[in-house]
């Protein structure tokens, strides 16, 4: 007999059934659920999170056995960093001359026959590395007082100047500048274009500068034969100069956890300084000089314009603030230039400029109506208050915004754009700033890059889907990165995988 | 979690194939197509559900269940329909 008209039968569907239970409940173990922002902020706070086999002791019983009984308070003047301690010991004593005598002579040989390890970039990545408190400006000098083992300079090492292929040298200077704390690195040939056309030509008042390209051997600083300004700045053109940019990924919820310390860049280490610091002492070490002032009012290459130039981000409806292919607008830039032969970077097109066009989500949200509504980029300047504007430079076609409007709103609102809660709304909203842990992020901006005819789409679900500021004291309950930044943005290596997808 | 979740489909797929199987019910390739499209939403829902609640973003999540999680079951029911309806079919001509 046939089995009756339905083929799977009750006890079948059943066990199905049990089956499907098993597994959302094994799902549900292993992930947090929370069903609404309340549930999720009264979780005791962010914690410092471990996998699930990690297990919680009892205070003061750790997995090794005490003896309390036994245990009295330590004298550290005992303890075996101390020479005098180690000398009680016969075995410390016996050849202790001839140890230290071959230890040196070990470590002079590793130098002198470049071991692995011990090779010209390594000893300049620790040059770097070691602590300083200055960085060449505007010479090629500068000074390096404070270096610890190998020395400052090539010559004081010992060693020519390093030579290798453009691209080797790219991968020295992106890896060393990673390992000082940035995220993205931008190189650019100075060619006719940036020195004719890119570059300012003078820099703010308060630096008052002119910045000019000569054929000279170094960088110098000289009276202003314009007038204009108090100063020269003379950019070296007899040997090859490249432009570079550092750009770092930021913090997205210090910002969108719209507080006090959403204005600006809210970084919480100085690594601009840190990091030029470091990388004259990289750069010195190699033979190789880096000069800048590195400020965006105080160098002629525009981060604007640096970032799309050198790619690594593209121009967006912000106008001045360019966008990461993975933090959207959360990074900051700084500029520099070398005379360290290396490749030069190429634009990207991650279709973030093209997005914009179908989404004007940050010119919605600007309250102070800064930020342009127009569909397409336009190379006509608006005027500003009915006068020319002074404050963009014609050429690029662009969403142009009113930074009059910008900076007035942010006066009115105490250095922010909300009044409400703070932060800059343009920042907080922009969909190309969004996590990266769902995966539809990632197919939003795979899709971004292939094809336009989603983007109004996309840009109208963000809306929908509730992503935008969140509620300031959410900071409290989230367990952040180290700074509040990925640092694994561009990390290829096993293990920080992640960092691939962006 | 996807550890957790590949075993549990791992062990759906056994169990469906094998009852398929035991019972002869053939399965026409758009009834496939119909089950990948509903696991494929199911597996999409799963995934951003739980980590726009990681991300804190719970309407965002909620929109997830809605938008892919609905037609995923959608999908599924469909071709478990069409799947029992043509067994029935075969069932009665035999």
């Amino acid at each position: 007999m046939s089995i009756f008209h339905n083929t799977v039968s009750r006890r079948d569907f059943m066990k199905a059934m049990g089956f499907t239970g098993v597994g959302l409940g094994a799902a549900a173990l292993v992930a947090p659920t929370f069903h609404d922002l309340d549930e999720l902020a009264s979780q005791p706070g962010p914690q410092f999170k471990r996998a699930w086999w990690v297990k919680e002791r009892d205070y003061e019983n750790p997995t090794e056995d005490m003896d309390w009984g036994v245990m009295k308070r330590y004298n550290d003047r005992k303890q075996a960093q101390s020479t005098g301690t180690l000398a009680q010991y016969p075995s410390y004593n016996t050849d202790l001359q001839g140890r230290t005598d071959r230890g040196n002579a070990l470590s002079a040989k590793r130098l002198t026959d470049q071991a692995a390890g011990y090779s010209h970039k390594f000893r300049a990545l620790n040059n770097g590395k070691s602590d300083r408190a200055t960085y060449p400006t505007w010479d090629y000098t500068g000074t390096f007082t404070t270096a610890k083992d190998y020395g400052s300079s090539n010559t004081a090492l010992n060693l020519p100047k390093w030579t290798g292929s453009k691209e080797e040298a790219f991968n020295m200077f992106y890896s060393a500048m990673r390992y000082f704390g940035y995220t993205w690195l931008g190189v650019a040939e100075m060619t006719d274009k940036w020195q004719n056309k890119l570059m300012s030509q003078y820099s703010t008042t308060g630096t008052n500068s002119l910045y000019s390209f000569e054929n000279v051997a170094a960088p110098a600083i000289a009276a202003d034969p314009t007038a204009v300004s108090k100063e020269k700045w003379v950019i070296p053109m007899a040997k090859p100069i490249l432009g570079i940019a550092f750009s770092e990924a930021l913090s997205p919820e210090a910002r969108r956890c719209p507080s006090a310390i959403s204005n600006g860049n809210n970084v919480i280490a100085n690594k601009t300084t840190f990091l030029r610091n470091r990388m004259a002492g990289f750069m010195v070490a190699l033979g190789y000089n880096m000069f800048g002032n590195t400020g965006d009012q105080s160098m002629p290459i525009h981060t604007g314009i640096a970032g799309p130039m050198m790619g690594y981000a593209e121009s967006s409806r912000q106008n001045n603030y360019t966008m990461t292919a993975e933090t959207g607008p959360h990074h900051n830039d700084f500029t520099m230039f070398t005379d360290f032969p290396m490749a030069p970077t190429k634009p990207i097109d991650a279709g973030i400029f093209r997005f914009c066009s179908g989404c004007a989500t940050c010119a919605k949200t600007c309250l102070g109506e800064a930020i342009s509504f127009d569909k397409e980029p336009s190379f006509e300047i608006p005027a500003t208050d009915g006068l020319a504007t002074t404050y963009h430079n014609p050429g690029p076609k662009h969403f142009w915004s009113n930074w009059v409007k910008c900076n007035n709103i942010r006066q009115e609102c105490g250095g922010d754009c909300a009044p409400e809660k703070g932060g800059r709304m343009c920042w907080i909203t922009c969909p190309m700033g969004n996590d990266k842990g769902a995966m539809i992020h990632q197919l939003v901006r795979a899709t971004v890059s292939n094809t336009s005819i989603f983007n109004s789409f996309f840009a109208t679900m963000e809306e929908k889907m509730g992503y935008g500021p969140y509620e300031p004291d959410l900071w409290w309950e989230m367990s952040l990165p180290v700074y509040g930044q990925d640092t694994t943005i561009g990390s290829n290596k096993g293990g920080y995988s992640h960092g691939k997808m962006g | 979690m996807w550890l957790f979740i590949g075993l549990f489909f791992g062990a759906v797929v056994i169990f469906v194939w094998s009852m398929l199987k035991n019972k002869g019910i053939s399965v026409t390739w758009y009834e496939w197509i119909l089950t990948i499209i509903g696991l494929s939403l199911i597996f999409f829902t799963i995934q951003n559900y739980f980590a726009s609640l990681e991300e804190f973003w719970p309407i965002a999540a909620n929109w997830f269940l809605l938008i892919a999680g609905l037609p995923g079951l959608i999908f599924l029911a469909l071709a478990w329909t069409l799947i029992m309806r043509g067994a029935k079919k075969t069932q009665k001509a035999a």
